[in-house]
């Protein structure tokens, strides 16, 4: 029985005189209070007074902040508490310490760790048709969260994640680079010139490239750990963040190294002479956003909303480097960042690379992560 | 009864939490990460089996010693002018010794990246001199570790040879000066090894710290710099094993004490609470 149904029995029972005047105001005040709490209003009433977010902190959740978190808190009257992280394994081993309901959303930036998170349970399943802008992204990277949890998403899937080859024009020759793709990062030529990222998966994915090895299927891992083991001797530092990255590539320490797309597009905006090139088989992922269990889900689909606003996405390309995942069908991302975004060729395209198997290297990992701390002390 | 509040911090934040981590190691992980309280001595059988693991500890081992030996060489001078200087003085170069210390330790170890890079003070100075035409390679190697270390360890084994020298009684070196002895002899026969206490107190500590470093090679090691702690960190953060953590963890504190008994047999452990109470 809806609203009207329960007002006009009520109203017949008043007039016929079964019920008093204030026996009828009374039921009336109760089925509204009921229906209020039913109704979609009912979501607003149960609306918490904040919720949190946790993300990869610096310049990149300043521009969140500005242009996602301030707009929401408007429009909904929920504060967003933020806290920050290094790494989704470090912030993982922060979830399974806190208790239930402190974390709400997180940055996502791999498919590695959305399948981590969701196979410890951590994720709460959205429906996607409450968010309609989703429509106009490419729905491969939903897919593929979909397929690592059972059907269901935990995540919004909206940006790209890149890596390619960064390099110094002035002193590497771009053209080489190109042509070697990933062989360059094992150029004698750039010894002691060479770093790279301190990651047991991404230098296992380019080692299996430098062996013309598929990344997601390798057959022969002693090829492998031969390979990481000539990048050893070559690179004179493995770095273990973007800034460290940035860090060594501006002030003269490396000329080449494997890289992430976003990194150098702050270093080029800097004036800095870098360029990236993205070889054939380079690893590529999704970015998104992450909803943890026990999360009021209305007003995550709120934020969600302004989340995947093309203007809030361009913007965010425009200050921060990010990669919108839209369809190409259905959003034309503008000349002036396809020329300069993470990820689009010199032609303005956007090159995809290959997305990592999570289940694959999630049953690999133990074994190699280990492996990997040992080739990289002994050599 | 008097004792009672000292006991109970030691059981609460010392004796609690080694025990607690102790179990950790006993108990399994499965695959996703997530520790299952059920015992199992998988952990402990992977460290003893792999030889890795007692290797890296070996090479902790000989960069704390190394570490404890440059700052024993460069900090005993050191200590010993702030002993000679005026009292003035004195205190003013004490203050100048603890400033660094008021400044984030991750922040002072990244200074070493402007002082000692390819672009870095050093090599500008050198070339500028005309000494040198490509940089000198001092960033990222064994020798920028030292550099770091030294620089984070130095003040405690200074301010322990110096509470040390102070306790030297100088009626003794007087007379030792009185009966013949020179200026360098007494110092040997005399002053040295009444300061011995102070020392060992300060090697102790510094060997302590630098074995547990984690920082300085992470910033200013370069490829196969990994130390122990190092380890600990892969298992516990990128692997997501807290149990071999937990075994790595618990390992380490064994061979630290063990490193504290020994000194407490060769120095006497008196020593150190002289030392705290002087």
């Amino acid at each position: 029985m809806d609203f009207h149904q329960q007002g006009e029995r009520l109203l017949a029972r008043y007039r016929d005189g079964d019920i008093d005047r204030r026996g009828f105001l009374g039921a009336l005040g109760a089925a509204c209070a009921a229906a209020g709490l039913a109704s979609p209003l009912a979501a607003y009433a149960q609306q918490p007074q904040s919720l949190r977010f946790d993300g990869w902190g610096g310049v990149g959740q300043q521009a969140l902040t500005r242009h996602i978190f301030t707009p929401f808190t408007e429009r909904t009257g929920v504060q967003i508490r933020q806290g920050s992280f290094s790494g989704w394994e470090e912030f993982l081993t922060r979830v399974r310490a806190g208790s239930p309901g402190e974390y709400n959303i997180c940055s996502l930036s791999n498919l590695v760790s959305y399948y981590t998170f969701t196979q410890g349970n951590l994720g709460q399943a959205l429906d996607i048709s409450k968010i309609p802008r989703f429509a106009s992204y490419d729905q491969r990277g939903l897919e593929a969260f979909k397929r690592l949890s059972g059907g269901e998403a935990c995540a919004v899937p909206f940006q790209l994640t890149t890596i390619g080859i960064a390099y110094n024009r002035d002193k590497v020759d771009g053209a080489s680079v190109r042509q070697q793709g990933v062989q360059s990062l094992l150029n004698d030529r750039y010894r002691g010139r060479i770093v790279g990222e301190n990651n047991w998966l991404r230098r296992i994915w380019y080692a299996a490239l430098q062996s013309g090895q598929d990344p997601n299927a390798i057959r022969d891992m002693d090829a492998v750990w031969d390979r990481i083991r000539q990048s050893r001797r070559l690179v004179t530092k493995y770095w273990g963040s973007g800034a460290e990255q940035m860090s060594l590539l501006s002030n003269g320490t490396a000329d080449i190294s494997d890289a992430w797309g976003l990194r150098v597009f702050h270093l080029r905006k800097q004036g800095h002479p870098i360029d990236i090139v993205y070889p054939q088989g380079i690893y590529t992922d999704i970015a998104g956003m992450f909803v943890f269990r026990g999360t009021p889900l209305t007003p995550v689909y709120e934020m969600f909303d302004i989340v995947l606003r093309e203007e809030v996405q361009f913007a965010l390309a425009e200050q921060e480097g990010s990669t919108p995942l839209f369809d190409p069908a259905k959003v034309d991302v503008p000349q002036a960042l396809r020329t300069t975004l993470p990820g689009y060729d010199e032609e303005g395209r956007l090159r995809l690379g290959v997305f990592p198997d999570p289940v694959y290297w999630n049953g690999h990992g133990d074994a190699w992560q280990r492996r990997y701390t040992q080739v990289m002390a002994r050599g | 009864m008097l004792a009672a509040p000292a006991v109970g911090c030691v059981v609460a934040f010392i004796l609690l939490p080694v025990l607690a981590m102790a179990l950790h190691s006993f108990w399994l992980r499965d695959p996703n990460g997530i520790v299952i309280q059920q015992f199992t001595l998988t952990s402990w059988r992977e460290f003893l089996d792999d030889p890795f693991y007692l290797e890296v500890l070996g090479r902790t081992g000989r960069l704390a010693a190394i570490t404890t030996l440059i700052c024993a060489l460069v900090g005993y001078p050191v200590a010993y002018t702030l002993i000679l200087m005026p009292d003035r003085f004195r205190a003013l170069m004490i203050l100048l010794l603890f400033l660094p210390s008021w400044i984030s330790f991750v922040v002072r170890t990244m200074s070493w990246l402007h002082v000692l890079g390819p672009g870095g003070l050093v090599n500008l100075l050198l070339r500028r001199m005309g000494v040198i035409e490509e940089p000198l390679p001092l960033l990222y190697n064994d020798f920028s570790i030292y550099v770091g270390m030294v620089h984070y360890t130095l003040t405690y084994m200074v301010l322990n040879i110096y509470i040390g020298l102070q306790s030297v009684d100088r009626n003794l070196v007087d007379a030792a000066r009185t009966l013949g002895a020179k200026g360098w002899h007494a110092f040997l026969e005399v002053t040295l090894p009444l300061s011995l206490p102070g020392l060992m107190a300060g090697s102790l500590l510094v060997f302590i710290l630098a074995a547990g470093t984690y920082i300085t090679p992470l910033i200013l090691g370069g490829t196969g710099n990994v130390y122990y702690s190092n380890l600990i960190y892969e298992a516990v953060i990128p692997q997501l094993d807290w149990p071999l953590g937990a075994t790595l963890a618990v390992v380490f504190i064994v061979v630290l004490t063990a490193v504290i008994g020994l000194y407490a047999r060769l120095a006497g452990v008196g020593t150190l609470f002289r030392k705290v109470s002087a």
